[in-house]
């Protein structure tokens, strides 16, 4: 890793260096150096919170060239940007460059590390100590894509792209066998490729593009029992059988294409009216095939046996059409007043069939008696349906000065048709059928623009006649506000509230949340040189729900509470050649999962010359569960980086 | 890794090098020529103006300057600030969206949510004064501090535990939001296929699977997750996984979609609080009716 970033920033440098050597209308920044890190209490939490590493860092490299000169050229415009390579576990790299109506290229690379592995999270063994819990993941996700435009500016424009997703690494997770559960190695490689191409037109007032992509996904996922891990979450036996685990394996590999077609259509009708179009299409297919083989001391309910080896193979094949279509029409119906009235409609269906077939090796009965292998075999088909229409249309003002009024109504007609499988139904009920839901939503909104002073509110209300799931509301009622005053470069105040409120009240269900959020900032300037933030918010949510209980089927409800404040400060102050920040921010929850978040960030910088400098930074986490001190940690990250910049 | 390095290497170091070997033998082309005769009186604007994108756009023949400013001649003669227009507002976007809004992208920008007297395109983008490290001619970099000016509360959900790492590494709030876009859903960048931005990171829960957890057909990712940040981990709406599923997985009252647990799910022990310990393919899959696998 340390010689392939040498690599990528020598070639920055030569890049920044080549680029400059004529600079006639070039910029460009880096900023490079080192970060080290120091973490005490739990490592893994601050990983899948924070996960900043220690090691090289490019923070951030930015070039833009432009070339205007005559005679031929490869482009006319470069632009690279450079963010979090080498010791930050999300970087990127992104290019463009083009010559005016000959091509258009965009190139953009990133790169992201997921780490979760949390004590208290699918974690059923935490009262006996085991850390962390049962599914964590150590992965990482590269992306690259590629836009390339031909002919900039023509009346026809052909399109190409490209995209590669690379998904990879390793995690733990568990497997359900044999009455007992199981932790398990898994090493997971999946990439995804999308090829694109397409023309863009504009002709005779009416503009947009069509683009036909295939998609290519492949996948394999390995898993095989943690070592010391036969043992099995539930050591104790069953039936005075202990269930174990010798050796496990299972190895899925999926593979899937996904041609996709989008249409694009804009133009003008008439003198101010404006047509908007678009389509898209896509066709999923993915054929897996599943090989588990568990071996040891093991039983099924099912089967009312015991058993010593479970021989599982499964094909399966899904299929699932998207499709959608919206137009809409945009008027201006008499001077300053616009009318927008728009139609979408949304399909989406999926097919799916698997052959699952299992072979349960030296089974015996409870009594151990009547020993032989037995087979079963399952066919599974699913079947979910879903189609959406929605109409709406939107009235707004625009010639008022510094006032803006809209108002909006939409109607959306759901209709979900699932046909569960067989295999599926353990407790009759709840699994498929039909459902129709019909939302209509009305909304108004308006924004007022002083010479210091802007207010926003924006409200809408939901109604529904039915719930599909039960957390959809039948009712849902939102206000946004946001009030901004400025005070010259002096001051500045925004403030911002939101509420929201939703229910089904039908018995048995008895759903009611709310969600209040107000935010408040204050930024002073009293000097260009001095910048001071002060914030504070509040963030409040209240859920109820009526939930049965599995083991009695008992009624209770299900209440959840969030109750955080937050408070953030900042300063920067650069005078000269010296610059300084610093910041402090703190969350506290006092709902449920009750915890205190700390923050400090602290740099300097200081330039030695006008194109070469140095900074300084210093970040502080401070992390506290109330209810699980396990979890807390402390982590301090420094950093020595130096600019370069012209 | 080595993959995409190729790739990158593939595509970038031919695209560097040779840029770099034509900005460095490249006659310089003088501020002027293009932009006569403003540069007379506003060289502190065009002179690094030249390297505005804006430039290549306006290739027509004319000043550069008048593709947004219209004739220039009456100004230039007098002198007179009246007689020169100055995009401005809501009425200063028209003249941006005339060239601009041919595009998807773009789809919402006359008519959608940054389209009024109060925001507009040049409360973001600064034609003349952006920095010079800025994309896309913002005022700000990196873009983040733009959004977060007008939406502190969006900024401070981000400050949860459990959170997408903003401002890291490129990832912006455009990465996943349009802010040309419109309303709502309509405000996020979906994938080519027309999926949420979720999907363009998470590509293990695209499927189609044949066992689909339903939540994908009504509902979508935010049914269970918080986008932003959240307090619970897994960036969960709820602390409690069993709480989160049975919240659906209640067969009360009838008529509503999602199974109930069967009464060997005994939510006092703690192997039946954790329900992903066992449902691990919980977003769905082919191998399993139950999602076990």
């Amino acid at each position: 890793m340390a010689k392939r970033f040498a690599y990528f920033v020598g070639l920055l440098v030569v890049a920044s260096w080549g680029a400059t050597a004529r600079a006639q209308s070039t910029q460009f920044s880096l900023d490079l150096g080192h970060q080290w890190t120091d973490v005490s209490g739990n490592n893994d939490v601050y990983r899948s919170q924070v996960n900043e590493g220690q090691g090289l860092l490019l923070r951030s490299f930015s070039l833009t060239t432009v070339d205007n000169s005559d005679g031929s050229k490869f482009f006319d415009h470069l632009r690279i940007d450079a963010a979090g390579i080498g010791a930050d576990p999300q970087a990127s790299f992104r290019l463009s460059a083009g010559l005016a109506h000959v091509y258009d290229l965009r190139f953009s690379y990133r790169h992201s590390e997921f780490y979760n592995a949390l004590p208290g999270f699918a974690n059923p063994l935490f009262a006996s100590g085991f850390a962390p819990g049962e599914q964590t993941i150590n992965r990482a996700l590269d992306t690259v894509n590629l836009d390339v435009t031909v002919l900039p500016g023509s009346a026809v424009t052909p399109l190409f792209g490209y995209e590669w997703v690379r998904y990879s690494g390793s995690a733990r997770s568990t497997a359900a066998v044999g009455q007992n559960e199981f932790q398990l190695l898994s090493n997971l490689g999946e990439t995804t490729q999308e090829v694109r191409g397409g023309i863009g037109f504009s002709v005779g007032g009416f503009s947009g593009r069509i683009l036909q992509g295939w998609r290519y996904f492949n996948s394999t996922q390995a898993d095989q029992l943690l070592p010391g891990a036969g043992a099995g979450n539930y050591p104790q036996p069953v039936l005075g059988q202990p269930v174990t685990l010798a050796s496990y394996l299972d190895r899925t590999h999926t593979t899937g294409t996904t041609p996709v077609t989008t249409g694009y259509l804009t133009g003008r009708l008439a003198d101010g009216v404006r047509l908007v179009a678009s389509f898209s299409r896509a066709d999923f297919s993915t054929d897996t095939s599943d090989d588990e083989a568990a071996w040891g001391t093991l039983a099924s309910f099912k089967l009312s046996r015991f058993y010593s080896g479970l021989l599982e193979s499964v094909q399966a094949h899904a299929e699932s059409l998207d499709w959608q279509g919206n137009a809409r029409v945009e008027a201006e119906v008499l001077d300053g007043l616009d009318v927008t009235v728009g139609y979408t409609q949304r399909h989406r269906d999926l097919d799916g069939l698997a052959t699952i077939a299992d072979l349960y090796a030296n089974t015996v009965n409870f009594s151990g008696a009547d020993p032989k292998n037995v087979s079963t075999l399952i066919n599974a088909q699913d079947a979910i349906q879903r189609d959406e229409k929605v109409v709406e249309a939107r009235i707004s003002s625009n010639n008022l000065g510094p006032l803006h009024l809209w108002a909006g109504w939409a109607r959306a007609d759901q209709n979900l048709d699932v046909s569960p499988a067989a295999a599926e139904i353990v407790v009759p009920g709840g699994q498929g059928g039909r459902f129709d839901r019909v939302v209509k939503r009305t909304s108004a909104g308006a924004t007022l623009a002083l010479a210091d002073v802007k207010l926003a509110v924006d409200w809408k209300k939901d109604d529904a006649d039915n719930a599909v799931v039960r957390t959809d509301y039948l009712n849902l009622e939102r206000w946004r506000g946001r009030a901004t005053w400025t005070a010259g470069k002096f001051l500045q105040l925004v403030g911002t509230a939101e509420h929201i409120k939703a229910e089904n009240p039908t018995p048995g269900i008895d759903q009611a949340s709310t969600t209040k959020h107000w935010e408040g900032n204050v930024v002073l300037t009293p000097v260009t040189a001095l910048s001071v933030s002060l914030g504070y918010g509040v963030y409040k949510v209240d859920s109820a729900i009526t939930i049965r209980t599995p083991q009695d089927f008992g009624l209770e409800p299900s209440l959840y509470t969030e109750d955080g404040t937050s408070k953030d400060a900042s300063l920067t102050y650069k005078v000269g050649r010296f610059g300084f920040d610093a910041g402090y921010s703190q969350f506290e929850n006092s709902g449920d999962l009750a915890l205190k978040l700390d923050r400090t960030t602290v740099g300097c910088d200081f330039d030695f010359t006008p194109t070469l400098g140095a900074s300084l930074r210093f970040d502080k986490h401070m992390y506290r569960e109330i209810a699980l001190p396990i979890d807390n940690f402390d982590a301090k990250i420094y950093g020595v980086f130096l600019r370069w910049h012209n | 890794m080595s993959t995409w390095f190729r790739v990158f290497c593939a595509v970038s170091v031919p695209s560097l090098l040779a840029g770099a070997a034509l900005a460095a033998t490249a006659p310089a082309k003088g501020p002027d020529d293009a932009f006569a005769p403003c540069s007379t009186c506003h060289e502190e604007i065009t002179t690094p103006f030249a390297s505005n994108p804006h430039v290549h756009e306006a290739v027509t023949g004319k000043a550069v300057c008048e593709g947004c400013h219209g004739d220039a001649t009456k100004h230039a003669e007098k002198g007179d600030k009246s007689l020169i227009k100055v995009p401005a507002g809501a009425a200063g976007a028209k003249v941006c969206l005339a060239c601009h809004q041919r595009t998807p992208e773009f789809d919402h920008a006359a008519k959608g949510f940054h389209a009024s007297a109060s925001v507009n395109c040049t409360d973001c983008h600064s034609v003349h004064h952006s920095p010079a490290t800025a994309p896309a001619l913002l005022r700000t970099n990196p873009s983040t501090q733009l959004c977060e000016s007008c939406h502190p509360a969006q900024q401070n959900l981000f400050g949860k535990p459990y959170a997408h790492h903003l401002g890291r590494g490129g990832l912006e709030c455009v990465s996943c939001h349009n802010p040309h876009g419109g309303r709502g859903e309509r405000s996020l960048k979906t994938t080519s296929a027309g999926e949420l931005p979720c999907l363009s990171c998470h590509t293990e829960k695209q499927g189609p699977f044949v066992f689909s957890h339903v939540s994908g057909f009504e509902g979508n990712c935010l049914t269970c997750h918080e986008p932003h940040g959240s307090n619970n981990p897994k960036m969960l709406i709820r602390a409690r996984v069993d709480q989160l599923c049975l919240e659906c997985h209640t067969t009360l009252p009838a008529g509503t979609l999602g199974s109930q647990p069967p009464s060997f799910h005994d939510l006092r022990s703690a192997r039946y609080q954790n329900c992903t310990v066992c449902h691990v393919a919980v977003h769905g899959s082919n191998s399993s009716p139950m999602l076990l696998k």
